[in-house]
């Protein structure tokens, strides 16, 4: 029942979409034989290769949903009716593209992209139609290919490739000093970003930037009897998380990173030049300065337990 | 069922197709699929091999598990599909510490199950130089013979005990996933991962005029579980889910023994307390409702609870102190979070499209509330103070639209509201407005052009520096995550496909945020950054891709030596190039032979400037500069097997003016590790054999 109120509602809708301003068209019929009408001439031997969809969850026979599983529409339940593609040409004649998911179709991105939302709407691509992605008009095949075995869009050894394409800054911080692991394949854009989905600031998988870190740096979370905000308000008011040229991602040095909010808390906050160096002209190393900064007394500064850790140093 | 979803997909052709496509279903009952290969298949391939690394480095070996010395090349991947299942195994590097295996399979449409192990070397430093023999205790002791000193040139036993001290952290993660698809529309997932994480890290532990860098045991366990169904009907979906995250952390302290002279009597020693054991748990209900083909309502809640109850530490480990009872003897700690969400986005016609998004956030922290009477670094009895816990909530209503003007032309603008209210702060509301507006151009399949303009204003309407601050501090401090601030950016990117295959994208931006009512504070901080991108691809025998960056960050800081006025200055320059370029040979002579080459370089400098109106001496420049090349050939052997021959070069320097010249004495009071900037230039070769069956 539901699927012919599916089909009774697209007819009923239909005028008010795109094409509304196209005039009616005879239907473009389907191949006589599915998928053994377009393996014909995209085996692979082709000019594109398509043979290892069969290698993938798309491919699959067995998966009443997918589109080669039985009854569905194999080939054509992406690239939509391919009749005409596929049919008789005469000489000189340019072959009609197939509808969807190929150069020359005349299909628009979003139509595209409703084909894939057909089976993937819901769960994680629900918030698509508001994701910032959507409204750059990214389409699937943007990012996701499907003749391949691998998608390199969900392998985490290859996605940040897959990203770089467009965030080109990250991709510079990939190469930093300080980085998480994106260029030695051990962490995935994705773990961190939902990219079909932007409810959450930056299109984050959780709920805060906190939230996101704490699912690898669960340590750092308490709630502590000594706080230090806004550490618990926003990891990225002191780490820069894709890269730095500083340590531990650390969007500058201490101890001007912490002189930025303290000033003469407890000891003043001295202007540290380069006299205080390792062979400074001063002849005084400053602790306050070299290797750790503020961190070699203050060294809890993600909030301390201890009783007596009220100045995070213990 | 597969009526069902035929007919849905033709349905949706429908829809994007318009009037051509309204027709019915074909007759698929002749599709046999003959010339697709057979459902019933097992393919994948294996590698097998030997590879050498030339030189020990642990920056080289950080992530990588890359050691000196030789090393076995063993991975590969399987496929096995049935009639009804679906089954792949992988595995990766299983000669190194950077390990992963994982099988992912099931019935589609019915469930699938993954299995994962994953291992994580992070690999920090080999140059540091411990005294504690001990290192990686949780109770470190001062090696036999040593001497106290009141500072280090007095220490007269340090060259002698300085041991050799590797920082390193690994993970080692297992997961399972369990999806079920049963018929009907309920979805049902499970998620369960357990990580350990060992290893060393270093720690500062001081006695007020003294301190040292201490080495500290890692030792944690992660265990996180996430639960979810779902529901989709036909026009809308719902999903209850629930997260929990369990942290447990075996060494909940750090005891050690003072290599300096006590300053008071008793103060022979100090205990530092180590991350607390914690939980989070959080209920979720999100729901989408489509109201009509053109309008979406989407709305989650999700509630939240982080638990902390680690029994407390006493207030010292000098027994010559009075011990005063503690008030607790635990924390209680308890945060309530909630997250509620509430979103309409609609298309108004073919052109337009308009969201409206609400959003509240809170962080309650509900943790219990005491009077402490702290020590100050196991030294002296400090007065009584009370815990703060912090707490804030953040609403956010923004609205946007974009109007597609024609097939070329697409604008968007968008204004955001948001409300910060703190606990602890010196301004505890603050409210920020913003705009932005976009312009993207499309012409044809040769040019796509995206510019995107960004303000923002945030203000703080009672800023009261008593409030907080302590009464040591200036009151003209402004810290920057509520102080007041203009933000302007713009972002800009051209993608040109000069020929067919030939693509050019230019990016590039500019952000300045600038703290104009800080006197002392961040007062203000700029980024810029522009890259080119190239990629030729003339056929399917070759490819060509390059790429440059250039990025130029910039921030300025006043502070003061005393309460009034502002007497020094501070800034920042990070300039950092980043450069990569590869080709790819592939049949060459037609002989299946593949050859790629890849060099990537980046080089960043950092200008640390302080301004004091005195003569000082400059800072050298922060440096550091990766430069890595591959060379890959792919050499085929007959019955679908290769050899692979990798090699890598990686060469790093880097100079480091708060490491370099720091030898563990150099600074008159405090003990340091004496590590030093890393630099590398290491070889790696691997050769193996591959077969794909």
């Amino acid at each position: 029942m539901h699927a012919k109120y599916a089909l009774l509602a697209a007819l009923a809708f239909s005028p008010w979409l795109g094409a509304q301003e196209a005039e009616p068209e005879a239907a473009i019929p389907y191949s006589r034989d599915g998928a053994d009408t377009c393996l014909r001439c995209h085996g692979e031997q082709g000019a594109s290769p398509v043979l290892d969809i069969f290698k993938t969850r798309h491919g699959h026979r067995g998966d009443p949903r997918a589109p080669f599983g039985t009854g569905q529409l194999q080939c054509e339940s992406c690239h939509g009716p391919g009749g005409e593609h596929a049919g008789r040409v005469r000489r000189g004649q340019e072959r009609p593209a197939i509808g969807y998911f190929a150069a020359g179709s005349g299909a628009t991105t979003e139509e595209e992209n409703q084909i894939c939302l057909g089976c993937h709407e819901g769960g994680h691509t629900a918030g698509w139609p508001a994701s910032v992605h959507q409204q750059n008009d990214l389409g699937c095949t943007s990012c996701h290919r499907m003749h391949v075995l691998e998608d390199p869009a969900l392998d985490t050894r290859t996605q940040p490739q897959v990203c770089y394409e467009c965030h080109q800054r990250q991709r510079a911080d990939s190469l930093k000093n300080s980085t998480h692991p994106l260029r030695y394949g051990k962490i995935a854009c994705s773990d961190c970003h939902q990219p079909h989905d932007s409810t959450f600031d930056h299109s984050l998988v959780e709920s805060t930037v906190n939230e996101t870190c704490y699912g690898c740096h669960a340590d750092k979370r308490g709630p502590h009897l000594w706080e230090h905000p806004p550490v618990e308000e926003d990891c990225g008011s002191c780490h820069r998380p894709h890269g730095s040229n500083h340590p531990a991602l650390l969007t500058l040095r201490s101890p001007l990173l912490c002189q930025q909010c303290h000033s003469r808390s407890g000891h003043p906050s001295l202007a540290l030049t380069g006299d205080e160096l390792a062979g400074g002209a001063g002849g005084n190393r400053s602790a306050f300065l070299l290797t750790r900064g503020c961190g070699n007394c203050h060294s809890q500064v993600h909030g301390s337990n201890h009783p007596s850790g009220v100045n995070l140093t213990r | 069922m597969n009526t069902y979803h035929k007919t849905i997909a033709i349905s949706l052709l429908t829809l994007v197709w318009g009037a051509a496509s309204a027709q019915q279903a074909p007759d698929t009952s002749s599709w046999v699929c003959e010339f697709c290969p057979p459902a019933e298949s097992q393919s994948g391939s294996f590698s097998l091999g030997v590879g050498w690394v030339d030189d020990l480095s642990y920056k080289f070996e950080d992530f990588t598990g890359l050691d000196e010395g030789g090393y076995l090349v063993a991975g590969g991947s399987a496929l096995r599909t049935t009639e009804t299942d679906y089954w792949r195994f992988d595995a990766h590097q299983l000669g190194l510490r950077s390990r992963e295996i994982a099988v992912d399979g099931g019935k589609p449409g019915s469930y699938r199950l993954r299995l994962a192990y994953v291992e994580l070397p992070q690999f920090i430093t080999d140059s540091a130089r411990s005294i504690y023999p001990n290192a990686g205790d949780g109770s470190l002791v001062l090696p036999a013979g040593w001497v106290s000193a009141p500072n280090t040139q007095g220490m007269t036993a340090l060259d002698a005990s300085l041991r050799p001290l590797r920082l390193r952290q690994d993970r080692e993660r297992f997961d399972v996933g369990v999806a079920l698809t049963p018929p009907g529309r309920w979805r049902y997932k499970v998620d369960y991962s357990h990580e350990l994480k060992e290893g060393v890290r270093a720690i500062g532990g001081g006695f007020l005029f003294t301190s040292s860098l201490l080495p500290t045991p890692v030792d944690y366990v992660t265990d996180q579980v996430d639960v979810s169904a779902v529901y989709a009907a036909e026009k809308w979906q719902a999903e209850l889910s629930y997260y929990g995250s369990f942290f447990n952390n075996d060494e909940d302290r750090l005891t050690w023994e003072n290599a300096f002279n006590p300053l008071f009597p008793g103060a022979a020693g100090g205990q530092l307390a180590l991350a607390p054991d914690n939980e989070f748990h959080r209920l979720g209900l999100a729901g989408t409702y489509r109201a009509g083909e053109r309008t979406r309502l989407t709305g989650s809640i999700g509630i939240g609870r982080m638990l902390q109850d680690d029994d407390y530490l006493p207030y010292t480990v000098n027994v010559g102190l009075p011990a005063a009872p503690l008030p607790l003897n635990s924390l209680d700690g308890e945060v309530d979070v909630i997250d509620l969400i509430a979103r309409l986005d609609s298309r108004l016609g073919a052109r337009t499209r308009v969201e409206v998004q609400y959003r509240y956030y809170e962080r309650d922290n509900d943790s219990s509330v005491a009077a402490y009477q702290p020590v100050t670094m196991d030294l002296f009895v400090n007065e009584p103070r009370l815990n703060r816990p912090y707490s804030y909530d953040r609403q956010t209503l923004n609205a946007e639209a974009s109007y597609r003007l024609n097939s070329a032309v697409r604008i968007a603008a968008g204004v955001e509201y948001e409300q910060f209210e703190r606990s602890r702060a010196e301004a505890s509301d603050t409210d920020e407005g913003s705009a932005w507006a976009r312009l993207r151009l499309g012409l044809g399949q040769r040019i796509d052009a995206n510019i995107r303009l960004n303000y923002s204003d945030r203000n703080g309407d009672d800023i009261d520096p008593a409030a907080e601050l302590a009464a040591t501090e200036n009151p003209l401090l402004r810290k920057y995550h509520y102080a007041d601030r203009e933000r302007q950016e713009v972002r800009a990117m051209i993608t040109l496909s000069l020929l067919e295959d030939v693509q050019l994208t230019l990016g590039g931006g500019y952000a300045e945020d600038d703290y104009d009512q800080s006197i002392l504070g961040l007062n203000d901080s700029e980024y810029q950054d522009v890259s080119i991108d190239l990629s030729i691809a003339p056929n399917e025998k070759g490819l060509l891709h390059a790429f440059y960056t250039l990025e130029n960050i910039e921030t300025e800081v006043s502070n003061n030596e005393a309460l009034t006025g502002t007497d020094w200055f501070g800034d920042t320059e990070d300039t950092i190039q980043s450069f990569g370029a590869g080709i790819e040979f592939r049949n060459i002579k037609d002989k299946k032979i593949d050859l790629s080459v890849d060099y990537v370089y980046s080089r960043a400098e950092g200008e640390y400037r302080i301004d004091d109106g005195r003569d000082a001496a400059p800072f050298p420049d922060l440096t550091t500069r990766l430069e890595g090349v591959r060379v890959r050939l792919n050499y085929p052997l007959r019955g679908g097997a290769e050899l692979v021959l990798d090699y890598y070069n990686e060469r790093f320097r880097s100079s480091d003016w708060a490491l370099d010249g720091v030898d563990p004495d150099e600074i008159f009071n405090f003990l340091s590790l004496g590590e030093v900037a890393p630099r590398y230039n290491v070889d790696s070769v691997a050769i193996f054999y591959r077969k794909t069956f």
